[in-house]
């Protein structure tokens, strides 16, 4: 969807300086960012697209963990595992949660879990479509779910530097039109290519994208 | 607490509900849920909703309060920049390791038994007098979590995310870094699950150091590419 996340590019914000140290400063926000990672290991997550859907207004004043907190509460009252009414009152009533059928799980299943190979690639079903150097151009396409093309590549040509195999495909499509595992690729753009006159002639840009998304230059 | 907290968390969750009505897609945003400013107030609204969820889900048997500090302890303490630290030391002093992790970082994270979620498909790429490599991540936050960690702030931030594409030789000059104009800037945008490592150049005076003295020049900052490293560095206060 096009909305705030998908921020490369755009111009008028103030860059910070470099913070040091453990990035978890607040207790609060080690307890978000413990919860939300346990609740992950148990596979329960909410999706990229919760966080993307917060209004931009939002998106932009609330600090990172905040954004964790606002989007677990909603994906958890959105799967009617807890209510508003027990997170306005935690010490009163409790239903059920049974039915959701999480098992929590414990600190070595999480430990291991965040440790264990992760990869997305799947074993390839077919050949990829394209080879490096292949010419390729980023199809201009804008949906309104959960997309791994960034706004500022679409519609532009650039080059295929490398092949990563097939993996298993990010973007939030509706179920009826998901594509499956795709080929993925690092495609690389000149600089003036995708910012004219603003680029600089020594400088390119990589982004990974998969052959769902391109198109072939004849 | 205060009549005031109270009214403000009051506010604050009908807010939150107008906010998850507009997550479900059937209204538009209305209003704002924090005031301008004041931050210890917006900081003790998380803190009180954090413990809220964290009391719900303890009390429904949905979380484990011991398996989130297990955790946080995981990435406070045993997996952060020290492990990338090591591997861009290691690629100073042995060849044939460095030819290997620009070839296939994947590999060679699995050999040293150092994958895990976000970042088991690894890429590295090197930093030369002709090249400098700087990574970002668009459209989210998405970081080498086995080889450095939990992402600093600046990383996550807008502006970083912002102009890091179109103008990293100004994001670079602003952290420090004079580049000259010759040099090829390479800007990796993790768009999808493939994660960077940027290998820094091995900073001059350092002939002669053992490994161990290596590691520790190697900052956080210089494996993401927003960091020259010298001599006198310390990779020991990221």
């Amino acid at each position: 969807m096009n909305t705030i996340h998908d921020l490369g590019g755009m111009d008028g914000f103030t860059l910070m300086e470099r913070d040091k140290g453990f990035p978890l400063k607040e207790q609060w926000e080690r307890d978000i960012w413990g919860l939300a990672l346990a609740l992950w290991a148990s596979r329960s997550w909410p999706s990229r697209a919760d966080i993307e859907r917060l209004p931009p207004d939002l998106y932009l004043r609330m600090p990172y963990y905040a954004k964790w907190l606002q989007t677990q509460e909603n994906s958890l009252v959105n799967r009617g595992m807890v209510t508003r009414e027990e997170l306005e009152n935690p010490t009163g009533p409790m239903q059920s949660a049974e039915a959701a059928g999480i098992q929590p799980a414990s600190p070595e299943a999480v430990v291991e879990f965040f440790t264990s190979d992760s990869s997305y690639e799947v074993t390839a079903t077919e050949e990829p479509r394209f080879s490096i150097g292949d010419e390729v151009v980023v199809k201009n396409e804008h949906p309104t779910w959960h997309t791994r093309v960034p706004r500022y590549v679409r519609g532009h040509s650039g080059v295929i530097y490398k092949h990563h195999g097939m993996h298993v495909f990010g973007d939030e499509v509706p179920e009826s039109q998901h594509p499956g595992p795709q080929h993925l690729y690092t495609v690389m753009f000149l600089s003036k290519e995708l910012w004219g006159d603003r680029g600089n002639k020594n400088d390119r840009i990589f982004a990974e994208l998969t052959e769902f998304h391109l198109e072939a230059v004849s | 607490m205060s009549e005031d907290k109270v009214s403000r968390r009051e506010f604050l969750s009908k807010s939150t509900m107008a906010a998850s009505t507009v997550v479900a897609g059937s209204s538009a945003a209305t209003g704002h849920p924090h005031e301008e400013g004041d931050h210890e107030h917006e900081q003790s609204d998380y803190a009180l909703r954090t413990k809220a969820l964290v009391s719900v889900l303890t009390r429904k048997n949905l979380v484990n309060p011991a398996s989130m500090d297990a955790v946080v302890d995981l990435y406070e303490t045993a997996i952060g920049p020290h492990i990338g630290a090591r591997m861009v030391a290691r690629s100073w002093i042995d060849e044939n390791y460095r030819q290997r992790l620009l070839e296939d970082a994947r590999a060679v994270a699995r050999e040293d038994n150092l994958t895990g979620i976000e970042g088991t498909d690894l890429v590295a790429v090197e930093n030369t007098s002709e090249v400098h490599n700087l990574v970002v991540c668009t459209l989210c936050s998405c970081y080498p979590w086995p080889l450095l960690g939990l992402p600093p702030t600046w990383y996550k931030d807008a502006a970083y995310r912002a102009q890091s594409v179109i103008d990293p030789r100004g994001v670079l000059k602003k952290f420090g870094l004079a580049l000259d104009d010759e040099i090829e800037v390479r800007v990796w945008d993790s768009t999808a699950e493939v994660r960077y490592l940027v290998i820094p150049e091995r900073p001059v005076g350092s002939e002669g150091m053992s490994i161990e003295q290596l590691e520790k020049l190697v900052t956080r900052d210089s494996m993401v590419g927003a960091e020259i490293l010298n001599s006198s560095s310390s990779g020991e206060e990221v």
